[in-house]
Formats: structure tokens, sequence, C-alpha cells
């Protein structure tokens, strides 16, 4: 081998402890919101109080507090930043495109026509809002691989049929806001997203789809870092390129769709999180996945805990926070360098 | 051994209603330079499409005897490697760039081993392209973007090496450096290279047969000594042929 390989593989081998080194940083970040959102909130408990209140005494107000309220809250916020993310990481790769995101492709949006269908013309059903969020997002990715796979199924036509969707969707929630008016104040709460009130068994169902569909993705990561070649280079690496197209998009749209179902419209995340740990990681799907998963969950912590303390006891949803708070953190990492932007 | 690395009988291809490809029959002999030449639009590219099962088609493709339809994806991206005209500049390193072509033979979940690894520099080595291992492929040149993917499917060690237009983007001293290399694959390294060629003069000098298509068909696929004796070109191209110091050119 000659001297000019040689010093290819030992700049290689050091590329592993950067990486663990950033993962390191990026957990240790996570465990820091995790725990700073769990002890902080409207009403002060001391850190000894909240560790009794988790681990020790139930029967104890700050029990209540921390296993009720601030530990379901911090685990649906944790939960919504993986699901989302993970679906703009899988948007983003196999369309190409870095703008791609479960609001994009008409999954939010045909979530909130269920949402509002179910609040205008069925009010007794009111109770089942965050199932039929989850079904309508699920009907819309049927409805979006139906007509991608009549179109040709090219990575323009999956983005292309859902803005399509999307407009028809978004049409349909105005007509039913014009036509009763009573249930727009209702639907802008659902439409922001937010987490407050948000149980535990109401993340149960959630949490095995994001996680089934983040295994998932990380299975195929190696696959899907193929479809970034292009569909001829794939299919000569001997990818099955429809169907591991088709999966990648149920995988989005699932997680998409399970955290509409308890968070409302929380587009953003799936946006920003991707771009930033592209940034962070590089291009690999696997390392992108991960990491997104860290960054995602950090983030939407971080922004619904900032919207609990900001302006307690009044809360803001973390849709606003997290727009506030994270197009600037976006604008920022864009400008420090515009290089594969 | 097997008369043809690969095979082609029968082959008809459509868009919708349109015909593309009209009753294709096409053979490559193990070890030679294919080159598929050709107007703008007459069915070339689709013919590597349906080569690389992107396209379903009506016919047969068969490579050492066996054919195509029945195998796996991943079964026939061991027996042919494919590279489309438009590669993309990935923000990705050389090195992992070619580590791509070992795909096929990574279950999934599994990393790459050692051995792979040492394909990929032997690759990377044998196509010249070591200095280049560490860089990033969007931060290279077009010529060393396509010999850097050359490498990728080298890597992929397969018997059937099959480029469309490979050539396109690149100076007249690239072309022929690539086209060396190529000559090298073949005989250094027994591959079976069949490649879409849009200059006829490229094509004379370094394949050793030569199919011509035009309007979705294959007017003559012979070796390129016999075509040149027939004057096919010359008809199919309506352009005409002329010999300088030995070496035969085409001038419109």
């Amino acid at each position: 081998m000659t001297e000019s390989s040689s010093k290819t593989k030992i700049s290689y081998s050091k590329k592993i402890p950067k990486m663990a080194t950033k993962y390191i940083l990026m957990s240790f970040i996570l465990i820091f919101v995790f725990f700073a959102a769990l002890f902080l909130g409207s009403t002060y408990i001391s850190i000894k109080d909240a560790l009794n209140g988790l681990f020790g005494d139930s029967s104890s107000t700050a029990s209540v507090i921390m296993l009720h309220f601030r530990l379901p809250r911090v685990l649906s916020a944790m939960l919504a930043g993986i699901g989302l993310s993970i679906s703009g990481v899988l948007l983003q790769s196999i369309t190409d495109n870095r703008l791609a995101s479960p609001n994009i492709i008409g999954v939010n949006s045909g979530a909130g026509l269920a949402v509002i269908a179910i609040m205008s013309f069925f009010p007794q059903l009111i109770l089942f809002t965050p199932l039929a969020a989850f079904l309508g997002a699920l009907a819309t990715t049927f409805i979006i691989l139906l007509i991608s796979g009549r179109i040709g199924q090219t990575k323009i036509s999956v983005i292309l049929a859902g803005m399509a969707l999307t407009s028809i969707l978004n049409s349909c929630i105005s007509l039913i806001s014009l036509i009763d008016t009573d249930v727009v104040s209702s639907y802008n709460f659902f439409s922001v997203g937010g987490l407050s009130g948000v149980s535990s068994k109401q993340l149960t169902i959630p949490a095995i789809l994001i996680f089934i569909s983040l295994a998932v993705s990380l299975l195929l990561s190696s696959k899907i870092n193929l479809l970034g070649l292009g569909d001829g280079i794939a299919a000569s690496l001997g990818v099955r390129v429809k169907l591991l197209r088709i999966i990648c998009i149920i995988c989005a749209c699932a997680s998409a769709a399970s955290v509409v179902s308890f968070a409302g419209l929380l587009g953003f995340a799936g946006l920003i999180v991707p771009n930033i740990a592209r940034r962070i990681v590089g291009e690999n799907i696997f390392f992108k996945l991960s990491a997104s998963a860290l960054i995602g969950s950090s983030l939407l912590i971080f922004a619904d805990m900032l919207g609990r303390i900001m302006f307690a006891p009044s809360e803001i949803p973390v849709g606003i926070v997290m727009a506030l708070i994270g197009s600037p953190f976006f604008l920022a990492i864009l400008l420090r360098g515009n290089k594969n932007v | 051994m097997y008369e043809n690395a690969l095979a082609i009988s029968s082959l008809s291809m459509n868009y919708g209603k349109k015909i593309v490809l009209k009753d294709i029959n096409f053979f490559a002999s193990p070890f030679t330079i294919t080159a598929v030449v050709g107007k703008n639009g007459c069915g070339k590219s689709s013919l590597v499409s349906c080569i690389n099962g992107e396209r379903r088609y009506f016919g047969k493709i068969s490579a050492f005897g066996e054919d195509l339809a029945y195998k796996t994806c991943r079964e026939r991206a061991k027996i042919i490697s494919v590279l489309p005209q438009t590669l993309p500049r990935p923000h990705m390193k050389v090195f992992e760039l070619v580590g791509f072509g070992r795909s096929p033979y990574i279950k999934l979940g599994q990393r790459l081993s050692y051995s792979d690894k040492k394909i990929i520099y032997d690759s990377i080595e044998r196509i010249g392209i070591s200095r280049l291992a560490d860089c990033f492929v969007d931060e290279i040149s077009g010529g060393e973007v396509q010999k850097a993917y050359l490498a990728m499917i080298l890597c992929q060690n397969t018997s059937i090496l099959v480029l469309d237009e490979p050539t396109a983007h690149m100076d007249i001293a690239y072309e022929n450096e690539f086209l060396e290399l190529l000559q090298i694959l073949k005989t250094k390294y027994k591959k079976t290279i069949i490649t879409v060629l849009h200059d006829l003069n490229l094509a004379v000098r370094y394949a050793d047969q030569i199919a011509i298509m035009d309007n979705g068909k294959i007017v003559i696929s012979a070796p390129t000594k016999d075509i040149l004796d027939a004057e096919i070109i010359e008809k199919t191209f309506k352009i005409r042929k002329y010999v300088s110091e030995g070496k035969v050119f085409f001038s419109a």
C-alpha cells in the first residue's frame, strides 16, 4: 500500500473518537435539560423534595406534581422531539430535499382536518381527538403513497403529491372554520401545538410507534444512505428503491402522526433538527438519525421548560417557544458557514 | 467458460404507450469493452436502466448464462454494477463513497469488516486516487468524481461494469486517461465493460465491439473492425470517415 493510502487509514480511524465526543456532549445536554425541566416549574420544589417525590413518598404534594405533571410533560417533550426529528430526517433523505418535513407532505394537515372535523361535526367524540389526529395523519400518508405511486414515486413526486394534498386539506380546514366559527379557538390551540395536560397513559402507543420507527430506520440506515446517490446507483448497489422509499415514508408518517396525537401540530422541529444534526455529524443517516433524536428531544424539552417558567403561572405553548428559539438558533448555525446549506 | 458475459435477447420496453426499445438483441463477450453508440434519444440510457433492473421490460437479460429476472436485487448487484450518467456529489469523503460499493455484501445492521476496508483501499489504489481518499466528494473535480465512482463499482467486485456516458463532462486529456483506465480494468482485472459513448472516435479507438443504436433498435452489434469495414457508422450518423496516421476519425 502506498504512503498516501496509509495516511488515509490513520485519519479515518481518528474519526470515531471525534464522533464519540460529539455524542457524549449531546447526551450530556439531554440529561441536563431533562433534569432541569423536572426541577424547574411554576411551583418551587427543592431538589431533595423532587427526588423524594420521584423515588420515595408517593403521597406528598411534590410527588403528585413530579409524577403526574412534570415527568409526563418532560417525557412527552422528549418523545415529540424524537418523533418529529426522525420523521424529518427520513423525509429529507428520501426526497433529497432539506426543506422536507411532516408539514410539507401533508401529514399535519391531515391530522388537523380530522381534529377540526371531530370538533365541528361530532363534538360528543371530543375525547377521541388524539386518535382522530393520528388516523387523519395516517390516512394522508396512504393517500400520498397511492398518488406518488401512480405518478412515478420519484423523489420529487412524493413532495409534489404532499404539497397538492396539503393545499386541499388546508382549504377544507379553512372551510370548516368559516362555517363553524365556534371551533376556531379550540382548533387554534391544537394547531399551535402544546404539551399541557398530557398524561403518561396517552404516551404509551405513540412511544411504541416512535421507537419502532426509529429502530427500523436505524436498521435500514445503510440502505437509506444509498438513496442519496440517486435511484440508479442505489438499484445498482442492490437496494429495492421503491420498497425502501415506502418503508421510510411509513416510518416518517407514523412517528409524526404519533406526535400529532398528543402534542398537536408541532411541525417546526421536523424541519430544523435534521439540518442542525447534519451540520454536527455529517450526511451519514445512522449518525443523523441518532443525533437528531438527541438534539430534537433536548430542544423540545428546553422549549417546553421555557414556555412553562417564563411567564409562570401562565404558559406559552411549546410550538410558539420552539419557533421563537429554534429559528434564531437555526439561522446562527447557517450563518456560521454557508457551505452545504 | 461462457461465450457471452452479458446477453440480451428480444428486449422491449415502453414508457406508457411510447415504445422506447424494440426487440434488442445484443451480446458482450467476456473481458472486452463494448461501446454502445447512437444519436440522442435513441434509447441508450433506457437500455442501461433495463440492465440495472430499474425499469420493467419484456425479453431476457442474462449474465453468464443466468437470467437476471430471477435474481434478487442483491444477487444482481454482485454480478453487474451500473454507473448512470448523472453522478451526485454528496458531502462525504471519497473513502466513504467507495465503501458504498461493499453494500451488496453487507447484511442489515452489519458494519464494514477489516477485509471490506482492505478491498476499499485496494480499489482506490487501483484507480489511482489514493491522494483523494480523505477529500470530500463535493470538493474534487468532475473527472475525479467519475474516478471515485469507478473505484466504488470496482469495490463492488462484479464481473460486468455498465457505464452510461462516463466521459460526458470530461476534457480530452481526462477522456483518454479514463478510457485507458477501462482498458486496464479489462485486461488486468478481467472485467467485461459495456459503456455508452457519445464520441465515435473514442468508441472506435478503445472498444473491442460496437453496438449501434437507432430509434430504439440495435442496428448492428459486431467487432469494431467489422463495423468499420461495413461502413454502418457513416450511414447511420450521416458522417464521413477518414484515416490519418493509421487512426480512424469521423467528421461531419
